[in-house]
């Protein structure tokens, strides 16, 4: 039996052998150079997708592939910044040369983004707007503080306002129109699949101001940041991804020939200015007010190493950044290590770890609605007799609180931040893939506030104070999803998603005040007489949600997706357990379907719609619940707060279309108008005190439209190895407008100045109008004349706001980058001029009084104008536009357009490679550059970018003796290794 | 197959996590400073929340008394001190001259005593409910619950129907006036009701002192008593408020307080005192103690410190409440003599006439080491008398509308900041219902 089936396969055996020993076959080699430049292209991957075979470039830009059946075969040569090219190659016997030319993708359409929780695909197929800021791009030769810094004016509908120009302060993101009604109006921020903490932290002192946690973060770590703008790309975040969600990726390890590494070290020193100078002279203490800024120092350094294998691949850095703000008190010492690795220890399995440490301590000053800041002391200053004997306005400097007394408080937070992940992702058959991940953020902070005894504040007066505030902030996302792409038919490519996705958020406080210490040298707060007040707090939740998504892309020229996500949360009401939200998209390329001219290179238009919500608050669905208080009785029962059980998450619903072009091959376009709808937006309804019912009673009744257009075009003019121009512009323009409050009075800020109010925009300036003055019968002077109701007369969220770049290349490594960012058709309250005017240390303000003869200091030299007369009837007017009684008078017109950014930049590889150099020093880059550096505004306080009470609070546009943002020059050498 | 059966296991898989999410969510760790009402329905909860009443009383009082002491220029928001910065305590102070309605309605500072005053109420009133069909709970607490719950209860529908009113006082009150015929118009809602103006507030209140009475202690049921006569008093029933003071707190007695800590503390601290000086007392206290030094013993007043003070001239703050933790006197036996002094001297009531009226006034100066005053016991003995024995207890703008005694023009220094001083005195004799109410009480206007 045996002998005769050896046989047969013996002549089996001898058959193939000869088969494949006859059959012919070739190689194929050439190189890849840049198609404008002719520069060599190093690692770019040439790949012959029918044999699922290729090769990298090598350092001279060329590649080979042995052992090719001759044949004809589809190749994809394809780098990072490059337009990918996919040709038809014929290999016969022998040695095949190919040489390709790639082209730049100066519009990002092969760029491949984050289209939803577990999509990516190219810019060219996706159905949504995407925006990515290619951070590494920008840190590589500039310093930022935080990613508010990074993005502002980099992306059309994400405006970043800063509460003020305090270094580590709290920002806020104005994404699109914001969503609904509810919640802090900010995106969900993600980095490397952690769900991030983004609060900001306010506690004792500082007037408004808090501790922003996005300041933990080190923006030279990052690689890049994508940004899902709204619902229709967000649906599948679900629950609070109703303003955005930005995901943030880190720096990984690319293989290097020969497993070396890349070594990278980075310095940056630097200066900051307050120079708005000229601002200062509308006030009675112009000198005093100057004499608080300081020029201030920014020292920041940075190492990475960076490498890998085949199996496996890392980056690591270490940095420091040592910045002061520009007033005294206010200082951040950031220090934070990274280690990522991806490992591939089978082919069908990718290990990747993201480990991120931080250590911030910052040093925030008081200010703000503060009686012990530099700013209230300074500019709230009434006049006083000075040495000659006249009355002098603003001589009475820190009337509140002496200059010593507040150079002597010291508030420190300090910040211990880990951020950690691990994905793993198992793709078991060919098109399938598992991704499992965890995620963890983890903060511990600590805060100390001290005023040492023997200094006069108001509040402990001189017995000294110290308050500790700890709080520790840990959150995990647990993500795992399955995808299985498929074709369909032939040319019809289908792609299957489903998932899950929870999060889980503790957070524990705790304060303690105590009063009245012996000696400042001892500051153990055990050591303090008087026990002031203690609290903590906890809260422990929870979200959870399971999505799918359905895609279709019918050869690159027709997309189409849905999906849907059911989302459960711990903060919804008891009546109303989870909620589903829908997504639907589709796009189209005009350009492979219609006969377009030639210069018509890409053209694709694109819709989506998506819902995603916002949550209630956490107690919002408790029907009562009771809190203690401590009294000199004892502790006792109070109601803490009434609920509503069927309290659902709003929901906000967007629509957008959008198109994207390229033409000409240098002009890059795209257009998106959206619109949004909150429906079921959660209103608290005030109760009538008189129900005993203290809170405000959320209901699920309200509801606000929002739309806007957003552009962002791109133009190169210019592309050849020596000189490359690329000039951007960014736009975006949005409203808003309150639909329903389910019959609830208008909301307003702690102020009365900002509402939420059906038929006003979201937070709109809602005061009664000033029509000027009002005259008695004989020409005097009589009063204010304004209306008696209240309207709208102006919103702090710009409506029309975008940003001008250019990039220019020229002698081949020296590059300039210029940013201006405008902000249009924006308001803000100038409540510092409120109270300079209160405490007569506004000099136009005592002008006008004596003009009028109506109680003037007697300081100006201006002679009383008569009664009837066209200077006395202006001077009236004017005068009326300065009553403080009516906020319509310092609610101002604050369009500004900054000279954001300026860097110019020179890169020495072609002096290092002449010198020989290069293979110990394979990089060195030298930058100078700054941030803010012009102004141009309509507003006449001392900076429009201000709001007095921090990033999250109801008030907004509001400035009120706010830090404002400084000048920064620095100097940056980089260094590879 | 094998791809189908597998993407049909992950289908399957993630699906059934979807009843899991919902236990994932709802499977939270529980708040540490909250609790859920039904929790509370426990006999042993009953303490606690006596103590809540108490403290929300003292809360509002204080509050209550520095807002009512400011519109009644027993307290000044002098602009002179540099840490005098508040808006809505000018309103106050200026009775609200030439301020819109809008801005009137929506004053913090009345807004934070009125929005507490409802949930003391509620407090109180809960209380009552709670123990009504609370099995279980010892006889001692009960009553004690049972007091609690009406004499708060009656005091917080005090401060309602007599702090607060839905207008000002007439349509130009004019300047400088404002009388009886203002008080008359004081008033407050309940659960959102009309205005129950002060006198219609009395069948609400005295019920619930009644009910208080029947498990009072002696001390308590005269403390109940003075509170009677001095709310008859205000609304002009002479014969019940000599009836009630005649049996009401006796010299000896001490006072009725409300308490404080650093934690809970007197606002005084924090606006007429060493947390912040906002406002200052009427420079008038100052003569009072020029004119009789001894007065120092209970119109007690601090030097402010000068670098507090944007003038030449020192200024002087309230010493009443020196510190976080001190106490305020809400109901005493000089008031009660008082009150027996002025319905004997000069309303006709009782038998004692002037000589028993003169010797209950100089009985209580000499509480206080102060000598005698020769009388007679007349209108003006009597509000000033009133004047500096209740100083900072509240009472004062019931006084100056009793005497039709409001100061025309507004007080302060004048030419200080933006100070309205010596201006006319705005149209307001009582604190305005917040909008906060009007807004929500279809009955307010």
């Amino acid at each position: 039996m045996l002998k005769k089936l050896l046989l047969p396969l013996f002549l089996l055996s001898l058959t193939a052998f000869f088969s494949v020993a006859t059959a012919q076959t070739g190689s194929l080699t050439g190189s890849v150079i840049d198609r404008a430049t002719g520069e060599t292209l190093v690692g770019a991957t040439v790949f012959i997708t029918d044999l699922e075979r290729g090769a990298p470039t090598n350092i001279n830009g060329e590649y080979t592939i042995d052992n090719l059946p001759v044949g004809s075969y589809t190749i994809r040569v394809s780098f990072i910044g490059y337009r990918t090219l996919t040709e038809t190659v014929a290999i016969s016997a022998g040695e095949n040369v190919y040489n390709v030319e790639l082209r730049s993708d100066l519009t990002g359409l092969d760029e491949v983004v984050v289209t939803s929780i577990a999509s990516r695909t190219s810019r060219a197929v996706s159905e949504v707007a995407v925006a990515r800021v290619d951070a590494g791009r920008f840190t590589e030769t500039a310093s930022y503080q935080d990613l508010s810094q990074l993005v502002s004016g980099k992306v059309a509908g994400v405006n970043v306002q800063p509460a003020g120009g305090t270094v580590g302060a709290g920002i806020r993101f104005n994404v699109r129109s914001g969503g609904g009604i509810g919640g802090a109006g900010q995106p969900v921020i993600y980095v490397d699949g952690i769900r991030i903490d983004n609060s900001q932290l306010t506690g004792v002192g500082r007037g408004g101001q808090g501790t922003g946690t996005l300041a933990d973060i080190n923006m030279d770590e990052v690689e890049s940041i994508d940004i899902l703008k709204g619902p229709a790309a967000a649906a599948l975040y679900g629950t609070s991804g109703s303003n955005g969600v930005v995901l943030i990726t880190t720096k990984r390890g690319q293989a290097v020939a020969g497993g070396g590494l890349n070594v990278r070290v980075r310095s940056t020193q630097g200066w900051s200015d307050f120079v708005r100078e000229d601002q200062l002279e509308q006030f009675g203490s112009t000198q005093a007010i100057s004499d608080i800024f300081r020029t201030a120092r920014l020292d920041h350094r940075n190492v990475s190493i960076s490498g890998g294998s085949e199996y496996i691949r890392f980056y690591t850095s270490a940095d420091q950044r040592l910045e002061e703000g520009t007033m005294n008190r206010n200082f951040m010492d950031r220090q934070n290590f990274r280690a990522n690795f991806d490992a591939f220890p089978r082919e069908d399995v990718t290990i990747s770890i993201s480990a991120g440490y931080s250590w911030n301590a910052v040093q925030l000053p008081d200010n703000d609605n503060n009686v012990i800041g530099y700013l209230g002391n300074t500019v709230l200053a009434t006049p006083g007799v000075n040495d000659a004997g006249d009355v002098e306005l603003g001589l009475n400097t820190f009337g509140f609180t002496a200059k010593e007394s507040i150079d002597a408080i010291e508030d420190e937070s300090k910040t211990t931040r880990f951020l950690g992940s691990a994905q793993f992702q198992y793709r078991p058959i060919e098109n399938f893939e598992l991704t499992a991940s965890i995620g963890y953020d983890g903060a511990s902070l600590r805060r100390d506030n001290s005023i040492p005894p023997g200094f006069f504040v108001t509040g402990p007066g001189t017995a000294g104070q110290r308050t500790i505030v700890n709080r520790n902030n840990q959150q995990y996302t647990y993500d795992f999803n399955a995808r299985y792409s498929y074709d369909i038919i032939p040319g019809l490519a289908a792609s299957t998603v489903v998932g899950t996705q929870m999060f889980d958020r503790t957070i524990d406080t705790q304060n303690f005040t105590k009063r009245t210490f012996a000696t400042p040298l001892i500051t153990n707060i055990g050591a303090g007489e008087d026990f002031i007040g203690g609290s903590e707090g906890f809260l422990n939740t929870r979200e959870a949600g399971v999505f799918a998504e359905q895609s279709f892309n019918y050869e690159n020229t027709y997309m189409f997706s849905f999906g849907g996500r059911q989302d459960f949360a711990a903060a919804i009401g008891g009546d109303a357990p989870n909620i589903f939200y829908p997504k639907v998209s589709a796009a189209v390329r005009l350009d492979n379907v219609a006969n377009l001219p030639n210069w018509a290179n890409f053209l694709k238009l694109r819709a989506a719609y998506g819902e995603t919500g916002q949550l209630p608050g956490f107690n919002d669905g408790a029907a009562r619940i009771w809190g203690a208080t401590n009294s000199a009785y004892g502790t006792g029962g109070i109601i803490s707060f009434v609920g509503n059980t069927g309290i659902k998450p709003e929901r906000i619903k967007e629509l957008e279309i959008g198109l994207e072009a390229e033409l000409f091959e240098k002009l890059g376009l795209d257009l998106t108008y959206y619109i949004q709808r909150a429906e079921d937006s959660i209103i608290d309804f005030r109760q009538s005190p008189s129900t005993g019912i203290t809170n405000l009673v959320p209901f699920n009744v309200g509801g606000i439209n929002g739309n806007g257009f957003e552009a962002q075009l791109t133009y190169t003019p210019i592309e050849n190895a020596n000189t490359q121009l690329d000039l951007g512009i960014t736009y975006a323009y949005q409203d808003t407008e309150v639909t329903d409050l389910g019959g609830a009075q208008p909301i307003f800020d702690g102020f009365s100045l900002n509402v939420i109010e059906v038929g006003e925009r979201r937070s709109e300036f809602y005061v009664p109008v000033v029509n000027g003055a009002r005259f008695n019968d004989d020409g005097t002077y009589a009063g204010v004349d304004a209306e008696s109701e209240r309207s709208g007369v102006g919103n702090p969220i710009p409506v029309h706001s975008g940003s001008f770049t250019a990039n220019l290349r020229v002698l081949r490594n020296l590059s300039a980058y210029v940013q201006f960012d405008f902000a249009y058709d924006l308001y803000v309250y100038n409540n510092t001029k409120v109270f300079a005017i209160l405490f007569r240390n506004y000099p136009r303000f005592e002008e006008l009084r004596e003009q009028l003869g109506i109680g003037g200091l007697g300081v100006s030299g201006f002679d009383e104008l008569t009664p009837g007369t066209a200077e006395y009837n202006a001077a009236a007017e004017e005068y009326a536009r300065l009553n403080t009684g009516f906020d319509d008078n310092f609610i101002e017109r604050a369009d500004w357009l900054k000279l954001r950014e300026l860097s110019i930049n020179y890169n020495f590889r072609d002096f290092l490679s002449r010198l020989g150099a290069d293979s110990y020093i394979t990089d060195l880059n030298v930058s100078v550059g700054g941030r803010n550096l012009l102004t141009s505004t309509k507003y006449s306080g001392i900076d429009p970018e201000v709001n007095f009470a921090g990033a999250r609070s109801l008030s907004r546009g509001q400035d009120f003796l706010t830090m404002p943002p400084s000048r920064q020059l620095y100097f940056t050498v980089s260094l590879g290794f | 197959m094998k791809k189908l059966s597998l993407l049909f296991l992950v289908t399957i898989l993630s699906f059934a996590s979807f009843t899991a999410c919902e236990d994932f969510v709802t499977d939270t760790e529980p708040q540490i400073d909250v609790i859920e009402d039904e929790l509370l329905n426990d006999p042993e909860q009953i303490p606690f929340l006596i103590t809540g009443v108490e403290a929300r009383f003292a809360f509002v009082y204080t509050r209550l008394t520095v807002a009512s002491d400011l519109i009644a220029a027993q307290l000044v928001f002098d602009e002179v001190m540099d840490l005098a910065t508040f808006p809505t305590y000018r309103e106050l102070n200026d009775a609200f001259a030439g301020v819109a309605d809008q801005t009137v309605f929506s004053s913090n500072t009345v807004r934070g005593v009125y929005t507490p005053l409802g949930g003391y109420r509620l407090l109180a009133d809960n209380l009552l409910e709670r123990i009504a069909d609370l099995e279980g709970l010892d006889q001692a607490t009960r009553d004690r619950a049972t007091y609690v719950g009406n004499f708060y209860g009656a005091v917080a529908r005090y401060f309602i129907g007599f702090y607060f009113a839905e207008s000002a006082c007439g349509a130009n009150a004019g300047v400088g006036s404002g009388g009886p015929e203002c008080l008359a118009t004081l008033g407050g809602p309940i659960d959102e009701s009309a205005v129950i103006t002060a006198s219609a507030m009395m069948s609400e209140i005295l019920p619930r002192l009644q009910a208080a009475k029947a498990v009072a202690s002696p001390y308590q049921t005269r403390v109940i008593n003075t509170l009677e006569a001095r709310m008859h008093l205000f609304l002009g029933n002479y014969g019940e408020a000599f009836a009630a003071a005649q049996s009401g707190m006796e010299q000896g007695d001490d006072p009725f307080q409300s308490l404080h800590s650093v934690q809970s503390a007197n606002e005084f601290f924090f606006a007429a005192g060493d947390g912040r000086i906002q406002v200052i007392p009427n420079r008038r206290f100052e003569g009072y103690i020029a004119d009789d030094p001894d007065e120092a013993n209970r119109v007690k007043l601090r030097q402010a410190p000068d670098r507090l003070v944007n003038d030449d001239e020192p200024r002087f703050q309230q010493d009443m409440y020196p510190v976080q933790e001190s106490p305020m006197d809400f109901l005493t036996w000089q008031e009660n003599e008082l009150i027996l002094a002025e319905l004997e001297g000069i309303r006709g009531q009782g038998g004692g006439g002037q000589g028993s009226a003169l010797s209950r006034v100089n009985n209580v100066r000499s509480s206080h080491g102060i000598g005698p005053v020769a009388g007679p016991v007349n209108a003006d003995l009597i509000l000033e008398e009133r004047d500096k024995e209740l100083f900072l207890q509240s009472v004062r703008m019931f006084d100056l509308l009793r005497f039709n005694a409001w100061h025309a023009t507004i007080p302060g220094t004048v030419g200080a900041g933006s100070s309205n001083a010596g201006n006319p005195i705005g149209p307001w004799r009582g604190l305005p219902i917040p909008n906060d109410e009007r807004n929500q009480n279809p009955n307010i206007n």
